[in-house]
């Protein structure tokens, strides 16, 4: 059954929507980790899905694919805690040890890059605009296509495009590249 | 790698979220939805004319009752007790898979360094007869032949070496960029198999096959050539397991190695199997077998029912730094 009809369905009745929550909470919930860190990731995706369920008779039901959306409403979210998912960059940037992961990985063996990227990419992260940042990551952590990303964030695909634009130039510029023809689009 | 793929590996190791992490948001969301009461679909009323003796006609209300008329299989007299009874084991074999997984530990390379897989080929002569096809895995006969591939970290390269070879051949980019299996796709799949279905659904809506065929046909990618951690593996298994016309059944790999098989089948007449090791379900590795019911001009029409087509063991797998590295 597609998304759209889970929806559709709880409108009749409400329960039914929790098999979304059981399809997507936690791919947002890994998603919301590495923004803002593990405190705060299970709130926010409760909070997520509360107003979801709340404006579900709003959904557009001709999108079969409710992730874009919830993933819209996360970064809505998101963006009322912007001071800690800045601070959690900057301490990336100034320590190159990430409390995220650490906080969020004693199961795992943790095979953290030693990169030396990591540290001015967490620094330019932090410095991005918040509609910059959001467009990057929701491409690149949250796999969103342009297409999807704009229907997230309720914005046109030009402006998913100019802002990734924008992003992705201070990001090389940090890294030490100048050359904009580096900066390669992907679909 | 460029600036977003660096993006994109920057926190990837931070690892999947599973149930433990949602018990208080779930909570939360179903507070939500019991406290909306469910709405009563507003049953459809029609209008009854009924004729009261000779005292004339009343107009009264009455409710339109729908009933199924649907029946099932068995009241129809068709066994489909085998069908079901495999498609349960397989469920059964995937839910022991969840259990074995749960207390073991993720593992992924970084993004410079490499999954290393070393297989055993087999591949029916009778399909493609060596004065056809020369030995391309370059071991003595063109059916049975040894081959070890690396594939990047972040799938943005893939290295193999052929049986008895001493160079290694490098190519850039997998075999088909619509299909990735490289660790940041990995850790980015739900592990909730409903949901983890729904997105291989999307991310293979590209290939032109039928949707079932693509899903499993991605699994097997994402099984041999991805080398997922446990827990994702058993996602994938209960995945394949609840597609439709699956089953189990005891077998041996090309190894000898005693396996279990969760397999499906094609049009043409072909059965695919995944082949598990029943005690730590890591993939043994996986065969096409013929059989039977293809029409010519399909290159299987041919062939003997019970052909094994190509058949292909897991030797060995592992991170290394390396092309050209072993565990």
């Amino acid at each position: 059954m597609q998304d759209s009809a889970v929806i559709e369905a709880s409108l009749i009745e409400p329960e039914s929507f929790a098999e979304l929550f059981e399809r997507h909470a936690a791919v947002l919930h890994r998603y919301v980790v590495r923004r803002l860190g593990p405190d705060q990731a299970e709130d926010v995706v409760a909070e997520t899905f509360t107003r979801a369920f709340e404006k579900r008779h709003k959904y557009a039901l001709d999108r079969q694919d409710a992730l874009p959306w919830l993933y819209g409403i996360t970064t809505n979210i998101i963006g009322t805690h912007r001071r800690a998912e800045i601070r959690g960059y900057r301490a990336l940037a100034r320590t190159g040890e990430d409390p995220v992961a650490v906080a969020f990985d004693e199961r795992v063996v943790a095979r953290v890059s030693a990169s030396e990227t990591r540290r001015p990419l967490a620094a330019a992260l932090a410095k991005l605009g918040k509609g910059e940042r959001d467009v990057l990551l929701l491409i690149s952590w949250g796999d969103l296509t342009y297409e999807e990303t704009a229907q997230a964030l309720n914005v046109p695909i030009g402006t998913v495009r100019s802002r990734l634009s924008r992003a992705r130039r201070k990001i090389a510029h940090a890294l030490g590249g100048s050359n904009p023809t580096n900066v390669i689009e992907e679909a | 790698m460029n600036d977003l793929d660096m993006v994109r590996d920057l926190r990837s190791e931070v690892r999947q979220s599973e149930t433990n992490d949602l018990h208080r948001a779930r909570r939360r969301m179903l507070t939500a939805v019991a406290s909306e009461p469910p709405v009563r679909p507003v049953r459809r009323m029609v209008l009854r004319v009924a004729t009261m003796g000779a005292l004339g006609v009343t107009i009264m209300t009455g409710v339109t009752v729908v009933q199924s008329l649907g029946t099932d299989d068995r009241e129809r007299g068709i066994t489909s007790a085998p069908a079901w009874l495999s498609v349960a084991n397989a469920e059964t074999l995937a839910t022991h898979a969840t259990a074995a997984a749960a207390g073991q530990t993720d593992i992924y390379p970084r993004a410079d360094q490499w999954v290393y897989v070393k297989r055993d080929y087999y591949t029916s002569p009778k399909l493609m007869p060596e004065v056809v096809v020369p030995p391309i895995g370059g071991g003595k006969t063109g059916s049975r032949y040894t081959a070890e591939m690396w594939t990047r970290g972040d799938g943005k390269e893939r290295a193999r070496r052929n049986e008895g070879g001493k160079t290694i051949k490098r190519r850039q980019g997998g075999e088909d960029p619509r299909l990735r299996f490289d660790p940041a796709y990995l850790r980015s799949l739900p592990l909730e198999p409903s949901a983890l279905l729904e997105r291989l659904k999307k991310d293979t809506s590209v290939i032109p096959l039928p949707e079932a065929r693509a899903v499993s046909r991605q699994i097997l990618s994402i099984l041999q050539e991805g080398v997922p951690a446990a827990r994702l593996r058993a996602a994938l298994y209960t995945v394949l397991s609840q597609l439709d016309d699956v089953g189990v059944e005891k077998v041996r790999d090309l190894l000898g190695r005693q396996g279990v098989a969760i397999y499906t089948h094609d049009d043409e007449g072909i059965r695919q199997e995944v082949i598990i090791d029943p005690n730590t379900f890591v993939l043994l590795g996986a065969r096409h077998i013929y059989v039977g019911g293809a029409k010519s001009p399909s290159p299987y029409s041919e062939l003997p029912e019970g052909e094994v087509i190509i058949s292909v063991a897991q030797v060995s797998v592992g991170i290394v730094d390396d092309a050209g590295d072993v565990p």
